[in-house]
């Protein structure tokens, strides 16, 4: 049959034996470049894929391991103490009442994070204007008293130079067991 | 001239005709003639285009070659020779030879140019050898002492092996169309008595035919069950045709073979893509299979992940707490007395990311204090390391920011500290 069809194109004139080969080689580049495409994109979804499986697995390799290191770490905390999100709000303004900072006030609502069934993560930003130093050291030792029931997760203290009350944003976090 | 034909072919019959007409395509633009393209597929390939010249138009000589002779020097040889025994010179002729690598003779053969007409040459035109009648038999594998004999309407003609090797003679007599049998038979006892020393005679009722089976290595020819090959190599040398006008044939031939490998590179990608295609469709099935499995486990993993993240908070409120009132008051000491009093913070940032690291923001008005401090704070023993760049200097006022990353033992909680000493 090859040598039919080449038999075939040897007898055609120059110009359609040009016209057959740039047609062939038109459609071979066409639909190569397509199912280039296609395969790339293929096969980025396929990685992917067995990345996720296999971070997947890995997970569920270790899942025993896992919820004993939670149930553990779970038992070490007292239900009854847990912040919820409004919790955590109020008790950090109290403390920084209680401390002698009276100017506090949350930046931007809370964040939760659902951690697994009854377990949620909490995290509010607060910024205390006008504070002093030992106003904050106070109010700090009442924050680490809570731990860890609360946690300080970041610090930033700003003061301009010839002003001796400083500026204070704080961003607590806390773990909610729900009862 | 005289083309070659064979009855038992029509599709070879077909190619004679467009021959002699001039029309070379007849798979392509004679529709009452084009079989269907499965038949056609089934078929195999016509046999290649050979125009066959009555052998009574040339003369012939076995002519010595070097012993060793490269196919070049075999040519320049033999066009010697066909130039002393000719009586016109070489571009008034129509020639050609047979000669094989180690031989030591060659046969030539030449016919004066102006014998043929304008249209019979014209209707060589795609022709894929032109050469005379008798030129097919001499790739055939003889006993010595054979003598072949060739009969055509126009005449008898003589082939004789003294030796299988080559053929060492070529005789050919013209017979006039109506001679009777017993005529032909003379001739033919005349031919074989000028030979002489035929062991065996070979008699070819039908003249040899081109044969489809031929390959690109070799032409076939066949007359019953008498058969020929020729070998490509040798039939540029054989062709009669203008030798220059020979190699531009071969070498449109060379290129119009490489625009079918060309072709037939490409089909076969397209088809390899073909394949492909289905083998991507298949992976895609497969691919859907793992996405399900994905799917289905999330929850779970998720479930997983967040009991390992809940864990790590646990632990991070327990053990890995954030110290910056403590990372704070280390560098400046109880009683600002680290400090020095050009010095003054104007920023302090302390992120659990970082766990033991404070970020400070500070100028001065006495740029100089900025490495006394830096040192100071590197000989702190709680102190792992301390780094101060000067940001912005602009007279003696200086920013600049420092980085001081504790040892994590280094540093115990105020609460901690006070509830040792009650």
């Amino acid at each position: 049959m090859i040598r039919s069809l080449r038999a075939l194109f040897l007898a055609r004139a120059l110009r359609e034996k040009l016209l057959v080969v740039a047609f062939i080689a038109i459609a071979l580049a066409w639909w190569g470049s397509a199912f280039a495409g296609r395969t790339t994109v293929f096969l980025r979804q396929q990685r992917a894929t067995t990345a996720e499986l296999k971070v997947q697995a890995e997970w569920i390799r270790n899942r025993s391991r896992i919820e004993d290191t939670a149930q553990k770490a779970a038992s070490r905390l007292d239900p009854t103490k847990t912040l919820n999100a409004n919790q955590l709000v109020t008790t950090v303004q109290q403390l920084a009442s209680e401390a002698g900072l009276r100017g506090a006030q949350t930046d931007g609502p809370t964040v939760t994070r659902r951690l697994s069934g009854q377990f949620a993560a909490h995290q509010v930003r607060f910024t205390i204007r006008g504070a002093d130093w030992a106003a904050i050291t106070k109010f700090y030792a009442a924050l680490q008293q809570r731990a860890p029931y609360i946690g300080v997760e970041q610090f930033v203290l700003a003061a301009a130079a010839p002003n001796p009350a400083h500026t204070l944003s704080l961003r607590v976090a806390s773990v909610e067991i729900a009862r | 001239m005289r083309i070659a034909s064979n009855a038992r072919d029509a599709r070879l019959a077909r190619f004679s005709y467009s021959l002699v007409t001039g029309n070379h395509f007849p798979f392509c633009f004679s529709f009452s003639l084009m079989p269907s393209p499965l038949r056609f597929l089934r078929a195999g390939p016509p046999p290649p285009k050979v125009a066959l010249l009555p052998d009574a138009m040339f003369f012939t000589r076995s002519v010595a070659v070097t012993s060793g002779a490269t196919p070049a020097e075999a040519a320049s040889q033999a066009e010697l020779a066909l130039e002393a025994v000719s009586p016109f010179p070489l571009p008034q002729l129509y020639y050609g030879w047979f000669w094989r690598a180690g031989w030591e003779n060659a046969l030539v053969f030449a016919a004066y140019r102006r014998r043929f007409t304008a249209d019979q040459v014209a209707s060589w035109e795609g022709a894929e050898l032109v050469l005379p009648a008798f030129g097919v038999v001499l790739g055939a594998n003889v006993e010595p002492a054979t003598t072949l004999i060739l009969s055509s309407p126009d005449g008898l003609t003589a082939v004789h092996w003294t030796t299988a090797a080559a053929p060492s003679l070529v005789i050919s007599t013209p017979v006039p169309p109506e001679a009777t049998e017993a005529d032909r038979a003379r001739v033919r006892g005349d031919l074989l008595r000028t030979v002489g020393g035929s062991k065996t005679v070979l008699d070819l009722a039908s003249p040899l035919m081109p044969d489809p089976a031929g390959s690109d290595r070799e032409l076939v020819f066949r007359s019953g069950d008498f058969v020929s090959r020729v070998p490509r190599e040798l039939t540029a040398a054989l062709d009669v045709r203008d030798k220059a006008e020979l190699a531009a044939l071969r070498s449109a031939r060379q290129r119009d073979v490489w625009m079918w490998r060309l072709a037939l590179g490409c089909a076969a990608a397209l088809l390899l893509l073909l394949v492909s295609e289905f083998a991507l469709l298949g992976a895609r099935q497969w691919q859907q299979v793992r996405i399900r499995e994905v799917n289905a486990q999330k929850p779970l993993v998720e479930k997983i992940t967040g009991l390992n993240e809940l864990a790590n908070r646990i632990d991070e409120l327990e053990t890995k707490r954030l110290l910056p009132i403590e990372m704070v008051t280390a560098i400046v000491g109880v009683n600002n007395d680290r400090v020095p009093a050009e010095i003054t913070f104007t920023r302090v940032l302390a992120d659990q990311e970082r766990l033991y690291t404070v970020l400070v923001e500070g100028q001065t008005t006495n740029p100089a204090q900025i490495n006394v401090y830096e040192s100071a704070l590197r000989a702190l023993p709680e102190v792992k390391s301390a780094d101060a760049v000067i940001a912005q200097l602009q007279g003696d006022r200086a920013r600049f920011n420092l980085t001081v990353v504790f040892k994590p033992e280094g540093l115990k909680p105020i609460h901690a500290v006070k509830t040792a000493s009650q």
